[in-house]
């Protein structure tokens, strides 16, 4: 019986007497005990007449409620014309036609859309200090998604852990049930931990992770720090085989080893600094400089790189939304981003589009 | 009984029901708050597990098993679920309960009366991770470790969330008796 388990039949007087003379020395010796044992007392004390009414359910209320074959049916039926729907959506929507047609050219200056050149190896920059803060691997009770990809990135190199990538899409039944039956269980997010897990829907995942869905729903690509795809599987696997197949991607890829603590301590710690401080980014540019090989300008960097990447991801879905959704996604960047270089980018695009309703051509963009 | 959760014979999944259908509930009931929405999740429960009936190996007791896809389904539920989040359900606090409000000078019955609604109330408003195993552990008896089963966590971690909630009591339990040192 451990602590707070003698507590409770202390409290209810159930506590043998041979445990209860040392329970209460306990209590005596430490102010928190005995400030939680009286809490425990009063509220026990204030529900102590709580009774449970009676359960009207019938066995036949059960029956009623566990589907037939013919209602299993009709529920596959009704999943699948959903999926075709969603898919024909999304094959007839296409991509970049606004970037081939639109007759307008903006020159970026601060943003670069730029993709990783062969071989080359992203300095390690730490994660955002925002995420740093809420990304807890063990602390949750289901896996602790991220939902952006460059963030995702951006720890996975911070942490020499792969990204395990989960694509899924509105209404899909199986992502509902690995939701519910298999990413919470214990063992799962154990596994997991070996990984960045990043959570996109099939609209949301660059083209190039959009791997063919023909084997079935979801997507699991596993990516390299850079956003390659270096393994993965499609389809519906249950608690125990998925575990046994992340840790078996895990031993593949050879990047096991997990998160130091020491170094997610660091990072918050920044960020505390961070968010007491509300720097600038003229602030933040500053100290890059002032202080290059130092933790705070490695710091400094990074947050300018988050303001760096959510200016290229808006763009890049700007570029792939219709014109009023590219004008809104733009339009709330620029707000995020004002009093940084990147809003200028983001006015010429914003003003560009305007005029013709295309996306204009970008400049600078590789 | 192990023998009649695998079974698919109905006359004998009927006499499971019956056998669990009390403890189920109660279990249910404390989580929600609520009858009704106990009572609806009371049919998912037994409705799942006749689904999964296959599943179910044998190697735990049966009540336990069911507790962990009862919890689960609520887990399921919680977001569509009206749920009134009260430890003890609203329609059984006794009006009276609340008469001294902190602005009042309470004195004897009525101060206690007044701590018993404080504590309630600080109950219900801890977040629903340290709020649903504190509320096993009062009013199911439960152990940590049948806890533990139930949520799909280790018995450390159902420690140490009971432990917070409790501290968060704690903490609001001795706010009001500063507040209202000379009361009692």
């Amino acid at each position: 019986m451990n602590r707070l388990e003698q507590l409770r039949a202390f409290v209810e007087g159930t506590l043998p007497d041979a445990e209860r003379d040392a329970f209460l020395r306990e209590v005596e010796q430490n102010p928190e005990l005995a400030e939680m044992l009286e809490a425990y007392r009063v509220f026990a004390d204030a529900t102590a007449n709580d009774p449970v009414p009676e359960s009207t359910t019938s066995f036949a209320d059960v029956t009623r409620r566990t589907p037939s074959i013919r209602r299993r049916l009709t529920v596959a039926a009704v999943a699948a014309v959903a999926l075709l729907a969603v898919a024909v959506s999304f094959w007839g929507r296409g991509s970049g036609d606004a970037v081939d047609t639109g007759p307008g050219v903006v020159s970026l200056q601060a943003v670069v859309l730029r993709s990783p050149q062969k071989g080359e190896v992203p300095e390690p920059v730490p994660p955002p200090p925002e995420l740093a803060e809420s990304y807890r691997p063990d602390d949750g009770e289901t896996i602790d998604w991220l939902d952006d990809l460059d963030d995702a990135l951006s720890i996975a190199r911070y942490a020499g852990r792969p990204v395990l990538l989960f694509v899924d899409y509105p209404g899909c039944p199986l992502c509902a049930m690995y939701e519910h039956d298999v990413f919470p269980i214990g063992a799962v997010r154990d596994a997991a931990d070996a990984f960045v897990m990043l959570r996109l829907t099939w609209n949301e995942a660059p083209a190039e992770l959009r791997t063919d869905p023909s084997r079935g729903w979801p997507i699991f690509p596993v990516l390299d720090h850079a956003g390659k795809r270096i393994d993965g599987f499609s389809g519906y696997k249950t608690a125990r085989p998925l575990e046994r197949w992340i840790r078996a991607a895990s031993k593949r890829i050879g990047k096991t080893g997990r998160f130091s603590p020491v170094a997610w301590k660091q990072v918050n710690s920044l960020a505390k600094r961070a968010r007491a401080e509300s720097l600038s980014y003229a602030d933040l540019d500053a100290l890059a400089q002032e202080n290059p090989a130092g933790r705070f300008g490695a710091f400094a960097r990074s947050r300018i790189q988050v303001l760096h990447n959510r200016a290229e991801t808006a763009l890049r879905d700007a570029r792939d939304a219709t014109p009023a959704e590219a004008r809104r996604i733009l339009e709330d960047a620029r707000k995020e981003l004002r009093e940084t270089p990147y809003a200028h980018d983001l006015n010429a695009v914003l003003s560009s589009l305007g005029k013709t309703g295309a996306f204009p051509r970008l400049e600078n963009a590789k | 009984m192990v023998r009649l959760a695998i079974s698919d014979n109905h006359d004998e999944f009927r006499s499971l029901f019956e056998e669990h259908r009390g403890g189920v509930f109660r279990f249910l009931y404390r989580l929600a708050g609520n009858r009704h929405d106990a009572e609806d999740l009371l049919q998912d429960t037994f409705a799942r597990f006749w689904r999964k009936r296959a599943q179910y190996r044998g190697d735990g007791s049966l009540a336990g098993y069911l507790r962990r896809i009862a919890y689960r389904t609520f887990l399921n539920a919680r977001t569509r679920l009206a749920r009134s989040r009260s430890a003890a359900p609203i329609d059984e606090v006794d009006p009276a309960d609340g008469a001294a409000g902190p602005g009042e000078r309470a004195t004897g019955d009525d101060y206690h009366r007044f701590l018993r609604v404080r504590i309630r109330e600080a109950v219900d408003a801890l977040p629903d991770g340290w709020r649903e195993p504190f509320v096993l552990f009062r009013f199911e008896g439960l152990s940590m470790k049948q806890i533990a089963a139930a949520m799909d966590l280790t018995p450390k971690a159902v420690e140490l969330r009971l432990a917070r909630a409790l501290k968060r009591v704690a903490t609001v339990l001795k706010d009001l008796q500063a507040e209202h040192g000379g009361a009692r």
